[in-house]
């Protein structure tokens, strides 16, 4: 029995991916240095950190959740990193006092401060039931209070060398960033695929009390989901601070809007149980590629956000239709 | 451990409420769904036509924004 090509379905399926594609072969051929390997830099040095904060935002996405204090998560790892990894020599050094360690170990400790608020994040729904929705915007005021005691509203530059070279630096042409990117994209797929918390984490997003008669530890799923997202916006925020040379309250402001459009436009349904690493990968590059496309285009700066805000629209239409269509 | 992981088997009483709602009505119980269920539920008795022409004004409006985007950079209003 061979299945029929359904050009309707795949097309409403893919209708967002498709549009994007045609705007960049068309941006491409009507403008200068679109098609350059320069240009291939930069999508992937924007792609790289965005694609491992989407990597922490699925997971709480596939099991019916989400994680509205992604953005402010990645601030505050961003100001943490900038706190631990500021020159010795500088000036204006946040923590005079602090000796000179190296930019692994700080990533160390940024993460595994993060992981505290994800614990928190995590036993809040977990335990206390409360919609993901609600816990975490909660998180994100109080994350972002918290960064704000922290810095003092200031922001924070003189990065050593060895921090800032993480983002400058690359293999070959493959930058630093992108290869961050790909070890982490690899631990998602193998962690999606072939474990058992993966399998946990799809049997929860599709039906939580059908897993848990199954014998699925739910509680201690969700707090290690929601540990493993943080861990992930520390790593992002550190790689956003490094790439950016510098951190301050604003900075990942906004990025769980967009982690969560990115998911959504590469299949993640926020109805849960659905969603895959490349599906998530597919979602990032088209709403990376809408940016650069609009900016070539010479898209006046405003109109940009409208166009995102109505790709967002159109990504939950789209995943609207799918749920109705299963119906 | 395992057996640890195993203890909720046995409180299976909640199957039957769970269940309740599927056999009394088509529609699900809105208090298990999630906030985006809730909202997508909202939306059961729309056909799929109008889903689509939604989708179709929204990707017109899309390239609408990107034109006049691009004109006013360029000077024309």
């Amino acid at each position: 029995m061979e299945k029929k090509f359904d050009i309707k379905k795949f097309l409403s399926n893919n209708a967002i991916i498709i549009l994007i594609a045609l705007l960049a072969l068309f941006v491409g051929f009507t403008t200068k240095n679109f098609f350059t390997l320069k240009n291939g830099t930069n999508l992937m040095l924007n792609v790289a950190p965005r694609f491992i904060i989407a990597c922490g935002v699925s997971g709480c996405l596939i099991t019916k959740g989400t994680d509205l204090s992604a953005g402010r998560q990645v601030g505050l790892a961003a100001c943490l990193s900038a706190m631990l990894l500021q020159s010795v020599d500088y000036a204006a050094r946040m923590l005079p006092w602090l000796p000179n360690i190296p930019w692994f170990v700080a990533l160390l400790i940024v993460m595994a401060i993060m992981a505290c608020f994800g614990a928190i994040n995590g036993c809040i729904i977990a335990f206390l039931k409360v919609p993901p929705f609600i816990a975490t915007l909660g998180m994100q005021t109080i994350v972002y209070g918290l960064c704000s005691v922290i810095t003092n509203n200031q922001p924070m530059g003189g990065y050593k060398e060895s921090y800032l070279l993480v983002a400058k630096g690359s293999f070959g042409p493959l930058p630093f960033l992108a290869i961050f990117a790909i070890i982490i994209g690899a631990f998602f797929w193998f962690l999606y695929n072939k474990t058992r918390h993966g399998k946990y984490m799809y049997a929860i997003g599709g039906n939580e009390n059908a897993a848990q008669v199954a014998g699925v530890n739910v509680t201690a799923s969700l707090i290690r989901i929601y540990i493993l997202a943080s861990c992930m916006y520390a790593l992002g925020g550190f790689l956003v601070g490094s790439k950016a040379g510098g951190a301050s309250t604003a900075t990942g402001n906004g990025y769980e809007l967009e982690a969560i459009a990115a998911c959504t436009i590469g299949g993640v349904s926020a109805n849960g149980g659905v969603g895959k690493v490349s599906g998530i990968l597919v979602g990032v590059l088209v709403f990376e590629v809408l940016k650069i496309c609009l900016q070539f285009m010479g898209v006046d700066p405003a109109y940009t956000y409208i166009a995102q805000g109505l790709v967002i629209i159109i990504a939950v239409a789209l995943d609207l239709r799918k749920y109705l269509a299963k119906k | 451990m395992e057996e640890k992981e195993k203890t909720p088997i046995p409180e299976t009483s909640e199957t039957p409420d769970t269940a309740v709602p599927e056999t009394e009505s088509a529609r699900p119980d809105r208090s298990q769904l999630n906030a985006f269920e809730n909202f997508y539920e909202n939306f059961r008795k729309v056909p799929l036509k109008y889903i689509d022409i939604f989708i179709g004004v929204c990707i017109t409006a899309l390239v609408v924004v990107i034109l006049i985007g691009i004109l006013k950079s360029k000077g024309f209003f």
